[in-house]
């Protein structure tokens, strides 16, 4: 067991809906009770489908949103000690910007996480004069943009005249500029193609194995998760439903979500049996008024008539709507938790 | 300010009289118990007595808004009708000429003065055709026996077509062929630009190609899927096309001499009528406001996917019914109100100091913000005290400097940035129109700044732009027709006007000449100042959002909601100082709003993406933020918004000038030779309002040019 | 079905002429799911543009012959090409959201490829079921747009009706007229036989309760919901070919394999031909039954999907199967390819 870098305590984040006058009708749960533990030196995975609360938990976790409760626990390698808590909501903003030197972000889209007036020289060096380490600033960059593939005849060019991966490439040169120890990696080759895409990973494999970087990797692409992470996390509606190493939760998965999300991926390697989810995902508006406050568990109109096209065709399925229950994390193995009965 | 009392007042009237009607109109009470009192009678409708209608200000508005009101919904409908069909088809005929073309009628429609158009149409009316030119109808005809029909509605085509007859309304539209027409340019040429505008965006979209393969023609595809989709965006313009028709029917209404609250208005201004200037001011804004209430309503009518509704914050609702209270209070009894009055007042300024001063104490970081504002407030004051370029030359040297310190650096620096610059050169060379305006601007620049050896003053003048009277009283005429390029003399002397001369014997090649430096000096000085406020307030307001953009927002939605050419009128009218320095202060009031609404809705929609995220996570901070990511990535909508109101302004300028405010009569200002030259053009010299008003013109369309063409090279749209 | 031989596009940009398409070959039978696979940029979009002459301005098609059920279209007229789109080949797109129009309602967008390419049917259905042809509830406008516009007609009347000027309040007396009238003579309306059509065609895509879909606006559905209509509109007009661009890049995978599924469904019951094209070799291998794949302009190979994933010719196809993560923790082998705009 590697020592725990950060630990997510019962995370919550929820988004007030109004109505005309102002008071809360509804919450959307972005983040509904999260509770995780990220290792030094590995890879964790999150993964789940749109609207599930992934990005949100990417935003929490870098303070870029305030949590509604809950909190994200920095271990001392982080904190050295020298922070009066160890709790990130509770930092100074003096600590606030210590921090964020030791966490780097990577975006999904390359190109609007650069900004189309600075030169790339400007932008992966920001970061540094940020922190006023300007000192011997351009051999940094010069050596940052070696690190990931990239020279010094890069430096003044503009973000418009390269390539979706050496955008994403740069951006990686900018989130290590600060020699971070955590990178948090939101999507980061969803927009490129499968080539470029393995190059990507590649050079994150490279980088973690040279640097002993720890990963957050977010993502909804399960071939890449797979490739990628050591432990991993299935969120679907603001929630975990499964946590387990990914060999583990691969070979075994215990919540039926998982289950249909690993058969429902496209793969030429393997006709596995599929098990369809049938139904559209359920909004993630959860009413104060209670008689509209509980997601209802009952089959809709449009599960039944999938259900009946899909009948008799062999194929196994799952319903949306048997997936609102609400179920506590067990441990179903040695560090494999679920959501289940 | 100017004396309230100024329109009852005469050469005879005593002190003793004078003191009388002051008890009597309550003008020696204090001035919140005015304000109060004036405040009660608006809500029981009794505005006041107005000197130059003769009549109580409600009534006068009563019978001159009809007449308005007609005027301004015909040129509406014209506008639209024919605006909306030619932007479409300019949109399908992209980069042809056609398209070449209506984009040029429609820059002239924005660039012509107003006026000037006016009275060309009127000259040209008068002299080749027996149209009427002036009033709204034949008073003869229609108010005496025996051909004396009712006007119950005061819309005259319809009490015309109620009363069943063709004379009558056959009159009523001849008059008002001309100004309707006049006033229909003008929102025409913004409707236009808009719509094209709109429909390119919309025939880029994913799903009129999904139309198109449905195997729709493509005049189905165009008016079917692309028009209704264009037209959405198109209508919230509309509610300011409106305000654009109050403040054009000001300018029509004077020169067709029309019956309506334009006129009045103008002349209310110039003789102090304060209580029906304050009228018309409010009634205007009134009409904006419902102008747009109506667009809101339409708006959600023609995008299913907008609610009405939304929702209040508790602020909205506290001042809304705290705003409410006190007129119910100002109803019952005045004193108590103002007691009311002051101490909601009190409160809140209390609790603003106090919300501002506590968010500095929680967060000192912020602390730059105020610096920001007072930094602002410095080069505002720079800019209209005249030192602003000293600033400028000492800011130039320490960047010389500095470029001299780094010159490595710049050098590989200046490689992409030179790589840019082909490629705006490339795009201007493809369209000639950018060439024109940017031609148009070059020679009037050259003009200003080469006006002492175009036009050189004489040595009697004192101030060079004070223009010379010449009178020669042998003549009964004073105006001379312009002798163009032969009057030099054998001797080499001058000895006739270039371009003619006024009636006062002012030379007009003079006056053009000169004049253009005032406009300059106006049009740069008001917009550097508005933009340095704009984007300060504008990147603020939008980057942070929340109580602070509200605040800033409503305060902007005060100054919009009245037109901007009748706010700039009662500013200078109210404070009775017709100096060009006020009027410069007048149009920075009515400008400022605009622009920061503009920047602040790019800074709201920059600050969402990414790479904003990105800084923050990497720890910069909001000063850095808002100077390295937010302005920069603006400065492309400020340096086209700052390029067209440059001919904007000069524009509004001139309105003012002709309406006879801002600075002295010999002043050299352009507006005003063509309220000189409008005088004397029924006697036949056309050339008095005619040259004055085409330089106006061209000033304003070489500035819309290039602008048009500065933001179609800088567009990242138009790239690859 | 469709045959497309050495096909060439090119591209007027501002670096110049870009040949997008350099003689692409393809034929697609009867009742065959048909894989088109490549990169950004590798022109799969592209062809299938050309191949209907739905090509941007700045797009042309220089050479080649395009033949669909043996007849040349290559130079077919516009008009030609009209009753092709739609009627005999239907399209859908990447993202549903943005190829749905946001004004219009589901019932208008589906009846107007229906008017354009089942016209007769909807007339004979009509004079069947004797019930009107095109007419139907127009425009539903919600109770609380109704309200509104109520509350501010009425308190403009009596602003003017204050002011002594009745006569302006005519405007808003009439507007309150015709909403109660509008809503007098659509109080029953029948269903018209276009919108017989349209539900049937909705539900052909099994969605629940299509009567109250066809009503709403696109932006009113879900995701997969819009992914439906759009294939409901693509079906209308008959069409025996189906040509999906990227169907469900924009979706997520749970939705992708019910719309994956779907595609399937209809493909055998309908017995279509169907063009699928994809940068996913995952929903290539699940749902089609022949392959080509596409680099900088051209396919480079074609072949069944057993075995082209089994045993791949060519070097770039190889190097595109090996790049994709799969279970194992080694090294991907990188494709050396050159990215579009790299430097």
């Amino acid at each position: 067991m590697s020592e725990v870098l950060i630990t997510i305590e019962n995370l919550r984040k929820y988004f007030p809906v109004k109505n005309v006058w102002g008071t809360d009708v509804a919450l959307v749960k972005a983040l509904d009770g999260v509770d995780l533990k990220i290792d030094s030196g590995k890879t964790f995975g999150i993964v789940g489908e749109s609207g599930c609360g992934k990005t949100t938990l990417m935003r929490t976790l870098l303070r870029l949103v305030e949590p509604t409760s809950g909190s994200v626990l920095l271990s001392d390698e982080i904190t050295n000690n020298n922070f009066s808590s160890n709790k990130l909501e509770e930092l100074t903003s003096e600590e606030l910007r210590n921090f964020r030197k030791q966490i780097g972000v990577v975006f999904q889209d390359p190109m609007g996480a650069l900004n189309p007036r600075m030169l790339i020289k400007d932008i992966v060096s920001e970061p540094l004069t940020i922190h006023g380490k300007t000192e011997g600033i351009r051999e940094k960059v010069v050596w940052l943009l070696n690190n990931v593939g990239l020279g010094e005849e890069h430096l003044y060019r503009y973000p418009h005249e390269f390539s979706g991966g050496q955008r994403q490439r740069i951006v990686i040169a900018r989130a290590l500029a600060l020699d971070p120890k955590i990178l948090v990696l939101d999507e980061p080759t969803s927009a490129l193609d499968v080539s470029v895409q393995a190059q990507i990973l590649n050079l994150l494999n490279d980088l973690q194995k040279k640097y002993d970087l720890t990963y957050v990797f977010i993502s909804h692409d399960l071939s890449v998760i797979e490739y990628m992470c050591d432990r991993l996390a299935v969120m679907y509606l603001g929630r975990v439903v499964e946590e387990a190493d990914t060999e583990d939760l691969f070979s075994n998965p215990q919540h039926p979500y998982t289950r249909a999300l690993l058969s429902a991926t496209p793969s030429f390697e393997k006709q596995k049996e599929k098990i369809m989810i049938l139904g559209d995902v359920p909004s993630p508006i959860t009413y104060l008024d209670e008689s509209k406050a509980k997601l209802a568990t009952e089959i809709t109109e449009q599960e039944r008539l999938e259900i009946k096209a899909i009948e008799g065709k062999g194929i196994e399925y799952i319903v949306r709507s048997s997936l609102n229950e609400h179920l506590s994390l067990k441990e179903v193995a040695p560090s494999h938790y679920a959501r289940v009965k | 300010m100017g004396d309230p009392l100024a329109a009852y007042v005469t050469e005879r009237t005593t002190d003793e009289q004078y003191d009388m009607l002051a008890e009597k109109h309550g003008v020696n009470e204090p001035l919140p118990v005015r304000y109060v009192a004036y405040l009660r009678s608006i809500i029981t409708f009794d505005w006041g007595y107005s000197q130059i209608a003769m009549d109580d200000v409600s009534d006068a508005l009563r019978d001159k808004f009809a007449a308005t009101l007609e005027l301004s919904i015909l040129a509406f409908i014209v506008a639209v009708a024919t605006a909306v069909p030619l932007g479409i088809f300019s949109s399908i005929r992209q980069n042809r000429w056609e398209d070449h073309g209506i984009r040029l009628f429609a820059l002239m429609g924005s660039a012509i003065p107003i006026f000037w158009l006016a009275l060309f149409l009127q000259f040209i009316a008068a002299t080749y055709t027996d149209w009427e030119i002036s009033q709204r109808v034949d008073a003869k005809l229609w108010y005496t026996e025996p051909t004396q029909i009712d006007t119950p509605t005061n819309f005259l085509l319809i009490d015309a077509i109620a009363a069943g007859s063709w004379i009558h309304f056959k009159d009523a539209l001849q008059h008002m062929i001309l100004p309707a027409t006049v006033l229909a340019y003008g929102s025409m040429a913004t409707i236009i630009r808009l719509m094209r505008g709109n429909m390119l965006d919309v025939l880029g979209q994913d799903y009129i190609r999904t139309a198109k393969s449905k195997g729709l023609t493509e005049r189905q595809v165009t008016y079917k899927h692309g028009a209704p989709n264009a037209m959405i965006p198109t209508t919230t313009i509309l509610g300011m096309g409106f305000a654009g028709l109050i403040n054009g029917s000001v300018l029509t209404e004077t020169i067709f001499t029309w019956p309506g609250l334009g006129s009045w208005a103008i002349t209310a201004m110039r003789s102090m009528d304060i209580s029906a200037i304050l009228a018309y001011t409010l009634f205007s804004a009134f009409l904006y406001i419902i102008a747009n209430l109506i667009v809101d309503i339409l708006y959600a009518f023609l995008d299913p996917r907008v609610e009405l509704g939304g929702h209040l914050s508790v602020p909205e609702i506290a001042i809304v019914s705290v705003s409410i209270l006190m007129l119910i209070i100002t109803y019952f009894s005045i004193s108590i109100a103002v007691w009311f009055g002051t101490f909601i007042l009190l409160a809140f300024i209390i609790l603003t100091v106090y919300s501002i001063v506590s968010r500095f104490v929680k967060n000192p970081d912020d602390m730059w913000v105020l610096f920001l504002f007072l930094g602002t407030l410095f080069i505002v004051w720079s800019i209209l005290s005249g030192y602003f370029m000293s600033i400028i030359y000492i800011s130039s040297i320490i960047y010389g400097l500095y470029l001299v310190y780094n010159r490595e650096d710049i050098s590989k620096n200046l490689g992409p940035k030179l790589d840019e610059f082909k490629r705006a050169a490339y795009q201007v060379k493809k369209n000639p129109l950018t060439i024109l305006g940017l031609f148009l601007v070059i020679s009037l620049l050259s003009i200003a700044l080469f006006a002492p050896w175009l036009a050189p003053p004489s040595e009697t003048q004192r101030d060079p732009m004070r223009m010379e009277e010449h009178f020669e009283f042998n003549q009964q005429r004073n105006f001379q027709p312009p002798c163009y390029f032969s009057c030099t003399a054998e001797s080499g002397e001058v000895d006739g006007y270039i371009l003619g001369s006024t009636d006062r014997g002012y030379d007009i090649y003079y006056g053009i000449v000169w004049g253009s430096r005032t406009s300059l000096d106006v049009a740069v000085k008001v917009v550097f100042t508005g933009t340095f406020i704009a984007v300060a307030i504008g990147a603020v307001s939008g980057y942070y959002g929340g109580r602070v953009d509200d605040v800033i927002m409503r305060i902007t939605d005060v100054f919009i909601a009245i037109p901007g050419l009748v706010l700039a009128l009662a500013i200078i009218a109210v404070t009775d100082d017709n100096s060009i320095e006020m009027l410069m202060y007048a149009l920075i009031i009515v400008w400022w709003p605009g622009f920061t609404r503009i920047i602040r809705a790019e800074a709201l929609r920059i600050r969402n993406l990414p790479y904003i995220e990105a800084a923050k996570a990497a720890g910069a901070s909001d000063f850095r933020i808002i100077f390295m990511h937010i302005i920069p990535n603006c400065i492309t909508s400020i340096i086209v918004i700052a390029t067209m109101d440059m001919g904007g302004i000069v524009l509004s300028l001139a309105a003012l000038g002709f309406l006879g405010f801002g600075g002295g009569p010999d002043l050299a200002e352009w507006g005003k030779l063509v309220s000189f030259g409008q005088d004397d053009m029924l006697l036949g010299s056309w050339w008095g309002f005619f040259f004055p008003g085409l330089a106006v013109a061209l000033w304003a369309l070489g500035f819309y040019l290039l602008g048009d063409g500065i933001r179609d090279i800088l567009d990242p749209k138009q790239r690859n | 079905m469709l045959e497309i031989e050495d096909l060439k596009t090119n591209f007027n940009t501002y670096d110049g002429v870009v040949k997008a398409l350099n003689g692409v070959n393809l034929t697609i039978k009867d009742g065959e799911i048909f894989g088109l696979v490549g990169e950004t940029g590798s022109g799969k979009s592209v062809t299938c543009y050309s191949a209907l002459k739905l090509l941007p301005k700045t797009g042309e098609v220089v050479g080649g012959k395009i033949v669909l059920n043996g007849e040349d279209i290559t130079h077919a007229s516009e008009s030609r090409l009209r009753q092709i789109r739609g009627g005999e080949i239907g399209i859908i797109f990447q993202d549903p959201l943005s190829a749905l129009n946001p004004v219009m309602t589901v019932n208008e967008q589906i009846g107007e490829i229906l008017v354009l390419h089942q016209d007769e049917e909807i007339k004979k259905l009509a004079s069947e079921k004797e019930i009107p042809t095109y007419k139907s509830k127009k425009f539903q406008a919600s109770p609380g747009v109704e309200f509104t516009i109520l509350a501010f007609c009425i308190s403009f009347i009596s602003l003017f009706v204050m002011l002594g000027q009745f006569t302006f309040s005519l405007p808003f007396l009439f507007l309150i007229g015709m909403m109660f009238l509008r809503n007098y003579l659509q109080r029953d309306l029948p269903q018209s036989a276009l919108d017989l059509m349209v539900i049937d065609a909705l539900s052909r895509v099994k969605l629940p309760n299509p009567e109250q879909i066809a009503s709403s606006y696109p932006h009113e559905l879900s995701g997969g919901m819009q992914q439906r209509v759009m294939i409901a509109m693509a079906l209308a007009g008959k069409a025996k070919m189906l040509i999906a661009d990227e169907p469900t890049t924009a979706l997520d995978v749970t939705i992708q394999a019910q719309i994956l599924q779907l595609i399937k469904d209809i493909q055998r019951e309908e017995n279509m031909s169907v063009l699928l094209i994809t940068h996913d070799l995952g929903v290539v291998a699940e749902t089609c039954e022949k392959v080509a794949v596409m680099y900088k302009g051209k396919i480079i190979e074609e072949a069944s999907v057993n075995q082209i994933f089994k045993n791949p010719q060519h070097e770039y196809t190889k190097a595109l199967i090996e790049a994709i993560p799969k279970g194992g923790k080694e090294r991907l082998k990188v494709p050396d390819i050159g990215e579009p705009g790299a430097i």
